[in-house]
């Protein structure tokens, strides 16, 4: 796997280990634009570990990142949001005093430039941003079909909603590869399948997204290639039809026969 | 093409995405009260909202701190004293214009508040930690720098606030033109709040990593608010060294800074104008009330818990949802609620 390829997030030999434990041991995936990647595995393999390391939120031990062809490992969160690669929590974390709108609009702060004296002042400017910036919320929330909820008060939400607008408030950010932990957790049929509808349109936009997801009919309903975690490392991966037969995925998701 | 890129995207769905702009509502309300107070009541109440209304301009700073970004500063009040020495040794021993004394204190209010801008980079506490630690050495620190603040003595002012053709000479006068400030610092305050500035702000109050992974650079959000907060404070002493016309070291103790926190807190902290309802309370009912000297010590520090514990959310926003309920100026539950998806994640927030 080369790095310096173009356009794309691309995770090279990724080590973590916490004191005797080593959580990651040499992972390495590609992300191009466009492409759905999914990522399973049972409790405790990595996932989040992963996504913490490719996200900056954590430093790893070894291995490089590079992300649109400029070596990104170490960079730290917000510098990698600006970049364009953003993520989701496991926990959806809105602002429970805020409106869903609002919430959303936390998320497209980087798609703004206007400063504070504009602001405070409220110049023509800042008017002109705070409009783009609304229509640009408004938009992320109609895809993920909350549009609806957009005056609703965060506290109020289901926790399906909740997870929806999580996902609503990342895609405000105009990011051109996002990193979900789990975003359908938690989230009843028609939710999910509002969240895939939203998960297709966002990637056929030229969106790359690796999603954690215990789902399995979800991963394998929407993605290009499906990665295995276990133990730290990937164990298998491929497209889904390959990945579903392969006996990790049989022991963690299916059982193994008696 | 699906992808978000803002007006010319394609939109399904709701279409009115106007931002809403701050209120009016509370400013001009505010200034009718202001307005109207000395003339139902009489004159006596203006010694009384003067300092109410030089502190509130603090307040309001302090407001978008720990309203918004969630930090706590226990050193508005030595930032005011900055301030107030500052707008006093600028008028006195350079005998500059009063307009100049009063951006001097603006500016070295922000600029200390700045200096202590390292803090932040580590958690909140240590914020916390070092504007107390300030609060604390203030008192010491002007009594020490004598030559710039008259050291234990004081200093007095010279002359009285002059802004452009307008001399501030009464008492009225003076009263005016700080209520105008506090008004002036709310609105601006709060179209910061209402601001992308302003939401990374509210991001901070989610968690740092939060706030990180949507993009805000938190140390420079944390120390914007932190200096916005010294700005305000700095304007704060600015007023007060010509109210007063003199200035000692003791005027500005710890004690200023744990008053303006717990107005803050009492009014109400994601308000701009919550600091200055609270400052209403905890300075004007003790002064209305006689409450003897032991139950007035007691006011404040009692008021900031019992506030603190059961109605956190402070005066202004009990009295917005009070009057919701009364005259149903906004629903309290929007319609859009009605539209929650049947099925198993049905629960809200609230009942989980």
């Amino acid at each position: 796997m080369s790095g310096d390829e173009r356009g794309g997030l691309t995770v090279a030999r990724l080590s973590r280990s916490f004191g005797g434990l080593q959580v990651l041991r040499d992972v390495s995936f590609r992300l191009n634009p466009g492409q759905v990647v999914g990522l399973i595995g049972p409790n405790g393999a990595g996932k989040s570990t992963l996504i913490n390391c490719v996200t900056g939120a954590l430093t790893p031990d070894g291995g490089d990142i590079w992300l649109n062809g400029a070596w990104a490992t170490g960079r730290s969160p917000d510098a990698l949001c600006r970049s364009g690669l953003s993520r989701t929590f496991q926990h959806a974390r809105l602002l429970e005093e805020l409106t869903v709108l609002d919430n959303v609009l936390v998320g497209a702060h980087v798609r703004g430039r206007v400063g504070l004296v504009s602001a405070a002042l409220r110049l023509p400017s800042h008017r002109r941003e705070e409009i783009r910036l609304h229509e640009c919320a408004m938009h992320a929330l109609d895809l993920v079909g909350c549009g609806h909820l957009a005056d609703t008060p965060a506290h109020a939400l289901t926790t399906g909603q909740q997870r929806l607008v999580s996902v609503a408030r990342v895609l405000a950010s105009d990011p051109r590869f996002v990193l979900l932990d789990e975003p359908a957790a938690g989230l009843d049929d028609t939710e999910t399948g509002a969240l895939a509808d939203a998960l297709r349109q966002v990637a056929a936009g030229d969106v790359g997204l690796l999603i954690i997801e215990h789902h399995l009919e979800l991963i394998m309903e929407l993605c290009d290639e499906v990665l295995v975690l276990a133990g730290g490392g990937v164990v298998a991966s491929g497209p889904p039809a390959v990945v579903r037969s392969h006996p990790a995925v049989v022991d963690a998701y299916l059982g193994t026969p008696a | 093409m699906t992808r978000i890129d803002g007006p010319a995207a394609e939109r399904r769905g709701r279409s009115d995405a106007r931002p809403a702009w701050p209120s009016w509502r509370a400013p001009v309300a505010l200034g009718l009260v202001a307005a109207v107070a000395p003339m139902a009541l009489g004159t006596w109440v203006i010694p009384l909202l003067v300092p109410v209304a030089i502190s509130s301009v603090s307040a309001v700073g302090l407001s978008l701190l720990v309203g918004r970004a969630g930090l706590v500063s226990l050193g508005q009040g030595a930032l005011a004293g900055v301030g107030a020495f500052t707008a006093a040794s600028v008028s006195v021993r350079l005998d500059a214009p009063p307009e100049l004394a009063l951006c001097a204190a603006v500016v070295t209010g922000g600029a200390v508040a700045c200096a202590l801008t390292p803090f932040l980079r580590l958690s909140g506490l240590y914020l916390s930690l070092a504007t107390l630690v300030l609060a604390l050495m203030f008192q010491r620190i002007a009594v020490v720098a004598e030559p710039i603040t008259g050291g234990a003595d004081g200093i007095a002012m010279e002359g009285n606030l002059r802004l452009g053709f307008i001399d501030v000479a009464s008492e009225t006068a003076f009263y005016a033109v700080a209520w105008a400030a506090v008004i002036v610092a709310g609105v601006l305050v709060a179209n910061i709040q209402r601001s992308r500035k302003g939401r990374s702000f509210e991001a901070l109050s989610a968690g740092e990593d939060l706030a990180r992974s949507v993009g805000v650079r938190v140390t420079t959000a944390k120390s914007t608010a932190f200096v916005i907060s010294g700005l305000c404070s700095g304007l704060s002493g600015g007023l007060y060294a010509y109210y007063n016309q003199f200035l000692t070291p003791e005027q500005f103790g710890v004690g200023q800074s744990i008053l303006l926190l717990a107005a803050v807190i009492v009014g109400g902290p994601r308000s701009p104008w919550g600091g200055v309802v609270g400052l209403m309370v905890l300075q004007l009912l003790p002064e209305t009330v006689d409450l003897g000297s032991e139950p007035e010590a007691l006011f404040t520090p009692l008021l900031l818990l019992l506030f603190a514990g059961f109605l956190p959310q402070g005066l202004v926003a009990a009295a917005g949802t009070g009057l919701g309920r009364l005259w149903r100026i906004r629903p309290l539950t929007r319609p859009a609620q009605a539209a929650v998806t049947a099925g198993p994640s049905e629960r809200t927030a609230d009942e989980r």
